[in-house]
C-alpha cells in the first residue's frame, strides 16, 4: 500500500500546524483553506481545533459537538470522583477533559466519549458499588474473564442522561509486555485539580508523561491516528525541566518503558526539532521501524502503512530483547482471547 | 430584551439547588455588591454564544446575544452599575427598563448556580 501525494501533503500540513501550536515551526499559512484531506487527517488525529477558527466556519460545529460530550463528561467526574472519596476508594481520573484542560487550558479541546477511572484491583468490587448506585450498568459484552482480567478494564453505560459511559480500569500496562507497577504507582502519585467547586485526582506529571507514551505505541499498535498523544506529549515534554526529564527516564527504567518513553521522546523531538533529529540509542530500533515518510504517516495515518510496521513495533518496543518473544505471544494470546470471548468460550 | 438562561438539560435527580444560592436575589443586594461567575460553571465559548454546565447540578445553558456579553463582562468580579455601564459603552440607545432587565437577568443566573456573589 503506497500512499498518495494527497495524503502526504495532508500528514505534511498536520505536521506543519502541530508545530506551529507548539510554538517550533514555520508559522503555518493561516490564510490557506484546510484541503478536505488535510481535514479528515485533522479529524481522525483529533487535532481540529489547531485550525484557524477563521480559515473554516464549520469549526464551530466541531467545537459544538465536543461540548456535548465534554461537559457530560466533566459532570460524571465530578460526581463520580465525590462518592468515590466518601468511600474512601482511591482513583485517578486518565485520558479525560481534565487532560486537555492541564495541557491546552480548555476542557473542551478535544472530545472524550467516555470517563476513563482507575482504582486497584483491590477496590474494584467497591467502585462497582459506586457505580451501581450512580445508576451505571456493566456492559454486557465487558463482564467476560477477558475484559476484566487481559484488557484490565470494563466499561459502564448510564441509565441516566446526564451521565457518559465509565470505563473502569483496574490495570494501566504496555500494550505489548509488562509495566510492573505502574498502576500502582500512577494511583500512588496521584495529585489532585481543581473541578467546578471541587478537586478530583489525576496523575503527576511524570506518570502523565508515561501513559502518554503508552498510548502513542498503542495507537501504533492499534492502527490509530496518534496525533493527539503525540501532541499531548510535545506540550507536556516543553514544560519539563531537565531534572524532571531525567528522572522520567529512571522512572521509565523501572518500570519497564524505558524504550517505549525513549521512542516517545524522540517522536516528540523530532516534531518539536527536526533539524536536529534525535539521538536516544535507546529508541533507535524503534525509530528504524518507523524511518523515513513512513514515520508521520504511520502516527497520523496509520491505515495507510502495511502490517510489518506492528511486527517491528512490538519487537522494538520491549526494554529487554528476552522479552520481544514474550510480547509477540502476549499479543499473539490476547487475539485468540479475544475470539475465544467473542465466540461465547469464556 | 435579554433572555433568561435556556437551561438545555435537567434532570429529576440533579435540581437541587445551592443553598448558598437561595439566601437573597441579586436585586436585593445593596449597590455595589461584587458578582462573579461561579466555580462550579465550566463554559465554552462559541462564535454566537456560551454554553455553561452547572457540575454541581448537571444542568446545561446557553446564552447568546446581550446574555452572552454580560458573561464576558462577568469574567471579572463585577457590580451590576459596572456591567450596565459596560453595556451602555458599546449600544447607541439604553432602554428605560436596562437596570431591571439586566438585574432580572443576573438574578436568573445567580438562581441557576452560574453566578456568586462574593
Amino acid at each position: 500500500m503506497t500512499p498518495s501525494d494527497t495524503l502526504r501533503e495532508a500528514v505534511a500540513r498536520a505536521v506543519l500546524l502541530m508545530r506551529d501550536y507548539a510554538g517550533r515551526g514555520v508559522q503555518a499559512d493561516r490564510g490557506d483553506t484546510v484541503t478536505p484531506a488535510a481535514w479528515r487527517v485533522l479529524e481522525d488525529n483529533r487535532l481540529l481545533n489547531l485550525c484557524d477558527p477563521a480559515d473554516r466556519t464549520d469549526i464551530d460545529r466541531h467545537r459544538e459537538a465536543i461540548w456535548s460530550m465534554n461537559a457530560p463528561a466533566l459532570y460524571t467526574i465530578a460526581q463520580l470522583s465525590r462518592r468515590l472519596a466518601a468511600d474512601e476508594i482511591p482513583h485517578v481520573f486518565i485520558k479525560s477533559p481534565l487532560l486537555t484542560h492541564a495541557l491546552h487550558g480548555d476542557p473542551f479541546f478535544r472530545m472524550s466519549t467516555d470517563v476513563d477511572v482507575l482504582v486497584s484491583a483491590a477496590d474494584r468490587t467497591r467502585a462497582l458499588r459506586v457505580l451501581d448506585a450512580l445508576g451505571f450498568q456493566l456492559s454486557a459484552a465487558c463482564r467476560t474473564l477477558f475484559w476484566r482480567t487481559f484488557m484490565g478494564e470494563q466499561h459502564l453505560d448510564p441509565t441516566r442522561p446526564d451521565f457518559l459511559t465509565v470505563d473502569l480500569h483496574t490495570m494501566a500496562r504496555h500494550p505489548a509486555g509488562y509495566a510492573p507497577g505502574l498502576t500502582r504507582s500512577i494511583l500512588a502519585g496521584r495529585m489532585m485539580t481543581a473541578l467546578g467547586d471541587g478537586h478530583v485526582p489525576v496523575p503527576n506529571p511524570s506518570d502523565a508523561f508515561l501513559l502518554g507514551a503508552v498510548y502513542l505505541l498503542k495507537s501504533l499498535l492499534k492502527y490509530e491516528p496518534a496525533g493527539s498523544h503525540l501532541l499531548d506529549l510535545a506540550v507536556m515534554h516543553g514544560r519539563l525541566d531537565p531534572e524532571r526529564q531525567q528522572s522520567i527516564t529512571a522512572l521509565a527504567a523501572a518500570r519497564g518503558l524505558k524504550r517505549t518513553t525513549a521512542f516517545a521522546r524522540d517522536a516528540v523531538r523530532m516534531l518539536l526539532e527536526p533539524e536536529i533529529g534525535t539521538a536516544s540509542r535507546d529508541a533507535a530500533p524503534l525509530r528504524r521501524a518507523l524511518s523515513g515518510d513512513e514515520f508521520w504517516i504511520r502516527f497520523l495515518a496509520p491505515s495507510e502503512c502495511g502490517p510489518l510496521g506492528r511486527v517491528r513495533c512490538i519487537a522494538a518496543s520491549c526494554d529487554r530483547p528476552s522479552d520481544t518473544l514474550k510480547a509477540v505471544g502476549w499479543d499473539t494470546g490476547r487475539w485468540l482471547a479475544r475470539h475465544a470471548a467473542d465466540a461465547g468460550l469464556f | 430584551m435579554i433572555p433568561s438562561p435556556q437551561p438545555g438539560q435537567q434532570d429529576g435527580q440533579n435540581q437541587s439547588r445551592d443553598p448558598s444560592n437561595d439566601e437573597y436575589t441579586v436585586s436585593q443586594n445593596p449597590p455595589g455588591i461584587r458578582l462573579a461567575r461561579s466555580p462550579a460553571a465550566m463554559h465554552s465559548c462559541f462564535r454566537h454564544g456560551v454554553s455553561i454546565v452547572n457540575l454541581s447540578t448537571g444542568t446545561y445553558f446557553r446564552l447568546e446575544a446581550m446574555g452572552f456579553e454580560i458573561w464576558k463582562i462577568l469574567a471579572q468580579p463585577t457590580t451590576i452599575e459596572e456591567i450596565r455601564a459596560d453595556l451602555s459603552a458599546n449600544c447607541t440607545t439604553e432602554p428605560d427598563n436596562a437596570h431591571t432587565t439586566i438585574v432580572a437577568f443576573v438574578d436568573s443566573l445567580k438562581q441557576a448556580g452560574l453566578v456568586v456573589a462574593i
